[in-house]
């Protein structure tokens, strides 16, 4: 990951976890230490390069030295049986001066390998120390990083939390009040207020949007209006399914504003299914029919629609 | 990715299929603090829900729609009356082997399985999860927080399939573009990830109050009752130190889920409003997406049941289905419904019937795994807690009927989201993987071994010793690993088990690797045992030893979701490795 792309992704620089976050360090994520390791290895890199020529060159000497030795020493075994009384002391004499001569060159070389490791190993001591102190730093960044990132994806409002899990709760509700409550009471008044063949489901439609919008399509329920027109309509104001449904209705809107988020139960048609196949409408309707109006509400939070909304949909223009 | 910024859980259920994630933070490092978010609205998905449908709409081989729209798009096409395509759900029954232990007891169960007939799940599946990991992937990465490769995943299986199941699901995950690391992508069984989940929500009250609210005390039993769509697991499991979990008994149940409620509502209740069986066959056949939305309805009203309501459930019928009926049936239902004949009314004491069908069964499968748990060594009778998850626990039905079974002998808790149980679980499971320490092995595992014959192993297979002809051998003894019912620590290694060959010129020896459902099985050719695998090593370098010296020793290893074998040759040092499972016939 890029810094370029950490800086495009700061929504906005007053009030992204930078800005709220505790004073910086000079280098808290060890950058300046890895730009350090990094010059510290390029410079090691040279001089391990230039011993190693000079080990390289050792090693031709030591090769050819050696070499030598053997041809002398194979000569040496060739005249040995005749010459053994002549010359025997002045090969004990070339033996010492070879193994002297061996003795200074090995350790002229043992003390310059020794003299170079020991200007190799304390770098490499100390680079290791700053490797562990750049996987320090790495760490922090990372633990550092994940928390930025996590405060910016808990800044998005389109993910689906706790609190929108209530919602879909409350969606539930709304279905099964619709279903168990709302329209078994309308199901009762709805003989009385059948019309024509042609019309005969639209007066139960009419009733169930109005008693849905008088609950739930205003800031405040309008039980004022239950109490008088529903009466009117066929429906005794002592229905016990009637109070159940009031006293469910107001459970739900109370439920619905604690948990805070916008929300709303929509009479808008645009969350109506495209598709007619897929669009939920009033018994006796046909789907590909023009949709008159939405009996029950899209259940809405955040601009998401959580229930699908129920329509009247019919040939005949009021 | 050595430090994961998000992790993930993909729950593949034989009903439908969901996912969760959590971001990877300081915030979310404390679990009953941990921020989960997932998916409730689905396209073409008739309410909120945290699963889409488990289906697929094929045309040929080609996977046209899934989830809900699978349903929605065949249901207008069949209205269209386009015949070349297929629905196809329940894909996850399909996946166990024919000769899976866990298959056969279902199949002797009264109830059908729902959807069994795909000859091989994978590809199809694979399909499937292909889609439901895009999705994820793209909320996940919406608004270019994240990447793909920030995730870590995790799968949920069931506690009853086989290690062959397992398996197959990986590899499906796989070809769908899951991860195929085993650090990456995480298989976890349902049972224990509703246990995570329910250990983490813990008791929800002052009772059990240890250091923080709620909590669950290091030693409490709990049985976790998971009530699915398909089917219902059951497993005990007892808090350890550190707050991990381990499990007690093996896990049982069944396939009585919630879908067979919905079966029953069907059959019976449409059958009788339809007019009959063939009636109801053809509706369902031509109109099956209006038929699944009275069946969600029915499921939205069930969840919301009371054991005191004494109300019909009312339904709305929708009007292709009703136009369908024909006006004989039409009139027949309205007759029977004081004149509507635009609603399903179902009487209260029917509404009973198809849920005591399900709920009986589960209060008995409850009360068994309480018997089996009290049975274990350091149970308290009448301490435990049973947590009831899964999208049935919704019921209060199901809930009062339970509590009221368990009266006095234990205390029935129901976390919040039930129906997010495992789901959540997993993706705890996915953040911390550690926080399961033991399960309790499903079979006897063990390998096939020759034995010097003993009387009464006359009906065993038998041979002559080759280098010692007065010997017979008996050659298909089983020898035990672990037994059923052991308890076996998260990643334990049964005790290593050193083997010889049988005869000198054998210069390699293959292991054949068995299952058996019962605790002390003598040859591996009796009822009940099962082949789940075989691993051949060679013993060159050996050769030259005596027979006997030619020591081969086998390690069993029991992960997560799998069990591995290793046999070493002592004297070469030669490893081969193999995982096992249940193979089809």
């Amino acid at each position: 990951m890029t810094d370029a792309w950490l800086k495009e992704q700061q929504p906005n620089p007053s009030e992204g976890a930078s800005g709220a976050s505790a004073p910086r360090q000079a280098d808290p994520y060890g950058q300046e230490v890895l730009a350090a390791v990094l010059a510290e290895l390029g410079a090691l890199s040279v001089r391990l390069t230039a011993q190693s020529d000079t080990l390289r060159t050792v090693n031709k000497l030591l090769a050819e030295h050696d070499r030598t030795l053997g041809m002398l020493l194979s000569a040496i075994a060739r005249v040995d049986g005749t010459m053994t009384g002549q010359v025997l002391p002045g090969i004990e004499q070339i033996r010492t001066s070879i193994a002297e001569g061996s003795t200074a060159v090995l350790t002229s070389v043992d003390r310059t390998l020794t003299r170079q490791m020991a200007s190799v190993v304390d770098p490499i001591d100390a680079l290791r120390a700053q490797v562990a102190e750049l996987r320090g730093g790495l760490a922090r960044y990372e633990l550092d990083l994940r928390d930025r990132l996590a405060d910016m994806a808990r800044n998005r409002t389109d993910t689906t939390t706790q609190r929108h899990r209530e919602y879909g709760e409350i969606g539930l509700s709304f279905d099964a009040l619709y279903l168990q409550r709302v329209r078994p009471l309308v199901a009762n008044a709805e003989p009385k207020l059948r019309r024509n063949r042609a019309e005969r489901w639209r007066p139960g439609a009419e009733l169930v949007r109005q008693i849905l919008e008088a609950l739930f399509g205003r800031a405040e329920a309008n039980l004022e209006w239950i109490r008088k027109e529903l009466p009117r309509q066929g429906i005794p104001a002592d229905d016990s399914t009637l109070w159940r449904l009031l006293k469910e209705a107001l459970v739900l809107r109370e439920r619905a504003s604690s948990v805070g988020l916008a929300h709303e139960w929509s009479f808008d048609d645009r969350w109506v299914p495209h598709e007619p196949m897929n669009r939920d409408v009033w018994a006796g309707c046909t789907a590909e029919d023009p949709i008159a109006f939405v009996v029950k509400p899209a259940f809405v939070v955040e601009g998401r629609a959580l229930t699908k909304p129920i329509v009247f949909t019919s040939t005949i223009i009021h | 990715m050595d430090w994961p910024r998000v992790v993930a859980a993909i729950d593949f259920g034989t009903h439908g299929s969901g996912y969760a994630w959590a971001v990877v933070d300081s915030r979310n490092d404390s679990r009953s603090q941990r921020d989960i978010n997932d998916c409730q609205v689905w396209p073409d998905s008739p309410r909120p829900y945290p699963k889409t449908l488990t289906a697929l709409l094929l045309r040929g081989d080609e996977v046209q729609e899934w989830g809900h729209t699978a349903e929605a798009r065949f249901g207008t096409l069949v209205a269209q009356g386009q015949q070349d395509h297929r629905f196809v759900h329940g894909l996850k029954m399909s996946l166990r082997p024919r000769n899976d232990p866990a298959r056969e007891r279902e199949a002797q169960s009264d109830l059908p399985g729902i959807a069994d007939r795909l000859g091989d799940p994978v590809p199809l599946i694979s399909e499937y999860l292909r889609r439901l990991h895009a999705v994820a992937v793209a909320d996940i990465t919406k608004n270019g927080i994240y990447r793909e490769t920030d995730i870590r995943w995790c799968l949920t299986v069931p506690a009853m399939w086989s290690e062959k199941s397992m398996a197959d699901m990986r590899l499906a995950a796989g070809k769908a573009g899951l991860p195929t690391d085993s650090d990456k992508l995480l298989l976890v069984p349902e049972p224990d990830a509703a246990a995570l989940f329910c250990n983490i929500a813990g008791i929800g009250g002052p009772e059990g109050e240890d250091a923080e609210r709620g909590r669950l005390r290091v030693g409490s039993r709990f049985v976790v009752v998971d009530c699915g769509g398909g089917t219902v697991d059951l497993v005990t499991y007892q808090v350890g130190d550190d707050d991990t979990v381990e499990q007690i008994c093996r896990p049982t149940g069944g396939p009585f889920g919630a879908e067979y409620t919905s079966r029953s509502f069907v059959l019976d209740t449409l059958g009788r409003c339809f007019g009959g069986d063939l009636k109801l066959n053809r509706l369902r056949k031509d109109h099956p997406a209006q038929v699944a939305a009275l069946v969600s309805s029915w499921e939205l009203l069930r969840n919301r049941r009371t054991i005191d309501d004494t109300d019909p459930i009312h339904l709305d019928l929708p009007s292709r289905l009703r136009d369908a009926l024909g006006r004989t049936a039409r009139k027949a239902l309205a007759k029977a419904q004081k004149g509507d004949d635009t609603r399903i009314v179902i009487p209260a004491l029917e509404v009973r019937r198809h849920l005591d069908a399900v709920v009986d069964r589960i209060i008995d499968c409850v009360l068994a795994q309480l018997t089996e748990s009290r049975a274990k060594p350091g149970a308290g009778a009448g301490s435990e807690i049973v947590f009831l998850v899964g999208g049935f626990a919704a019921s209060p039905y199901l809930r009062q009927r339970l509590s009221a079974a368990l009266k006095g002998t234990a205390r029935l808790v129901v976390p919040q989201h039930p129906e997010r149980a495992v789901l959540f679980g997993a993706t705890h499971f996915c953040y911390a993987p550690y926080a399961l320490s033991a399960r309790v092995a499903r079979f006897t595992y063990g390998c096939k071994i020759a034995l010097p014959f003993e009387p009464g192993d006359d009906q065993a297979q038998t041979e002559e010793d080759e280098d010692d002809s007065t010997r017979r051998l008996t050659t298909n003894r089983f020898n035990k690993f672990v037994s059923i019912n052991d308890r076996i620590p998260a990643g334990h290694e049964a005790p290593a088990q050193v083997f010889v060959p049988t005869q000198s010129a054998q210069d390699f020896i293959e292991f054949g690797f068995f299952a058996s459902e019962h605790s002390d099985p003598r040859y591996v050719t009796e009822p009940g045992v099962r082949k789940i695998g075989r691993l051949r090593i060679k013993l060159e370098g050996s050769m030259h030893l005596p027979r006997v010296q030619r020591e081969v020793d086998v390690h069993m290893r029991f992960d997560e979701t799998e069990i591995n074998v290793r046999a070493v040759n002592r004297h070469t040092g030669l490893t081969e490795v193999a995982t096992l499972a249940f193979e089809d016939q």
